[in-house]
């Protein structure tokens, strides 16, 4: 397992120096803005598109075939892809933090809410990630990638039907939800999406 | 003679494809050639060894105990290269140490160094920059730091020049020097399986047409060249194979089945399994 996130943060490493230029520009306009929203959202979807990234790359090289022969078994492929994306996400939020202290300036009672909100962006990523890593781990990148399109253009479908039926999906009711709620709607979403992918992976042939 | 592999009734049926009853095995101390041409059942057969498809009957053992105990242990004792490098090829081959020492717990980074230099392997190039070649010495040399006591390569040389097939084949027989070891490898080159198997699994249409030792394929076959007047006097049962032209026949024949008179020039792997599957039947 750690040679598989070690391999993952390797690969990473590759993209580097075009994340750190992205960071360094996004950097710029928020310390001259003194707002960090643009930051934190860039390390927002970066973190949680790299386990699929990674992925892509392991299917490139035709990586987890080889993988599997080795003393690796098909559990520890999943999980070092939940654990590369959990820790992806970690980071982004801390840095996030770093930059929203750092560039802008207010009270605790204005910096509160918005650091706040990073931490319920990082909850949503993981749930973000727990939806789409069984999706690629059944479909693919490629075909994942128009399955993860289906499965968020469903979803507006959905509220726009219950719109019209009269339900009305209110933003005030997850914006007014305690910061333990999302931490724990994460972690179940993490944990039943690792089962799934388990599950997924164990029939998969390669 | 202990068996390091053993293949037994084998089954996997695709919609198109049907591996069937395969079943081989590989002593300790010796180099199996798995021999057949493309879309024969190969990599299949490799595929449900190395338990990365599942099959549909059949048993196999690795070092005694059963497939389906497949388990950490038992895999550090296997070495596999398969016909492409599968590193991502961004990593450089000293990424590759941080990564492999970290998945097998017997890596040896010594040996791999050394292997790194004696196959003249730059340390810190991405592997996208390496040839052909140079990713398949870096696969193998891989597949040879960690201890393994079984090597399962399929299709290792294809695609490489002369002089880098030979010092892989030089590898693969420096690694037999220890008894204990045995290697399977595929290959639809024969001339490189002649050089270096001590058996030979023929495979053609997922079936298994012969496995045996190489030295008894050879010393037991051979090719009957004579004029069609000739031919019609032998008993057609005793053909395995046969190709004629205006002038000749030429025909696969077991040694001791030939008749008086007839002479016998000795066939080659390559021959014995021309006339098997692309031979005519006498009938």
């Amino acid at each position: 397992m750690k040679g598989l996130l070690i391999k993952d943060f390797l690969i990473l490493k590759n993209q580097g120096k075009l994340l750190a230029l992205a960071l360094l520009v996004y950097s710029i306009i928020a310390f001259s803005s003194g707002n960090a929203d643009m930051v934190t959202t860039m390390l927002f979807v970066v973190s949680v598109i790299m386990p699929v990234t990674a992925i892509a790359y392991d299917e490139k090289s035709r990586w987890e075939r080889y993988a599997l022969a080795t003393a690796l078994n098909r559990r520890d492929l999943v999980l070092s892809k939940y654990l590369f994306g959990g820790l992806c996400i970690v980071c982004g939020m801390l840095l996030g933090i770093l930059f929203t202290l750092a560039a802008e300036k207010g009270s605790a009672a204005v910096l509160l809410p918005r650091l706040r909100m990073l931490v319920v962006a990082a909850c949503v990523g993981v749930v973000v990630q727990s939806v789409n890593l069984p999706i690629v781990f059944h479909f693919g990148v490629e075909k994942g990638r128009i399955a993860m399109f289906l499965v968020i253009a469903g979803t507006a479908a959905l509220q726009f039907y219950l719109g019209q039926v009269g339900i009305q999906v209110s933003g005030s009711l997850f914006s007014n939800m305690p910061l333990v709620l999302y931490v724990v709607i994460a972690a179940v979403s993490f944990g039943l999406s690792i089962v799934v992918s388990n599950l997924i992976y164990s029939k998969k042939e390669f | 003679m202990e068996n390091v592999l053993e293949v037994r009734k084998l089954r996997k049926k695709y919609d198109s494809f049907e591996l069937q009853d395969i079943s081989l095995d590989l002593p300790r101390g010796s180099i199996m050639g798995f021999v057949g041409q493309n879309g024969a059942g190969k990599t299949t057969a490799i595929k449900l060894i190395l338990n990365l498809i599942r099959a549909d009957a059949g048993e196999i053992k690795i070092f005694g105990e059963k497939h389906n105990a497949l388990d950490r242990k038992l895999k550090e004792q296997i070495g596999v290269v398969f016909d492409e490098c599968n590193f991502p090829e961004y990593l450089t081959a000293k990424d590759i140490i941080l990564v492999m020492k970290n998945i097998y717990r017997s890596f040896q980074v010594e040996r791999f160094d050394k292997l790194l230099d004696s196959l003249k392997l730059p340390k810190n190039k991405p592997i996208k920059e390496f040839s052909r070649g140079m990713k398949m010495k870096l696969s193998i040399a891989v597949a040879l730091s960690h201890g393994a006591k079984l090597l399962i390569l399929d299709e290792p040389t294809s695609g490489l020049d002369p002089i880098v097939r030979d010092e892989v084949l030089d590898l693969f027989l420096e690694f037999i020097q220890d008894e204990d070891c045995a290697i399977l490898v595929s290959s639809h080159i024969i001339s490189d399986l002649e050089k270096v198997a001590d058996y030979i699994t023929f495979i053609h249409e997922g079936k298994i047409i012969f496995s045996e030792n190489k030295d008894r394929l050879l010393e037991e076959y051979g090719v009957l060249k004579c004029s069609h007047h000739d031919f019609e006097q032998i008993d057609k049962t005793k053909v395995l194979g046969y190709r004629e032209n205006q002038f000749s026949v030429a025909a696969l024949i077991r040694k001791k089945d030939v008749p008086k008179g007839f002479l016998v020039e000795q066939a080659s792997i390559e021959e014995i399994m021309l006339f098997m599957t692309r031979g005519e039947r006498a009938s």
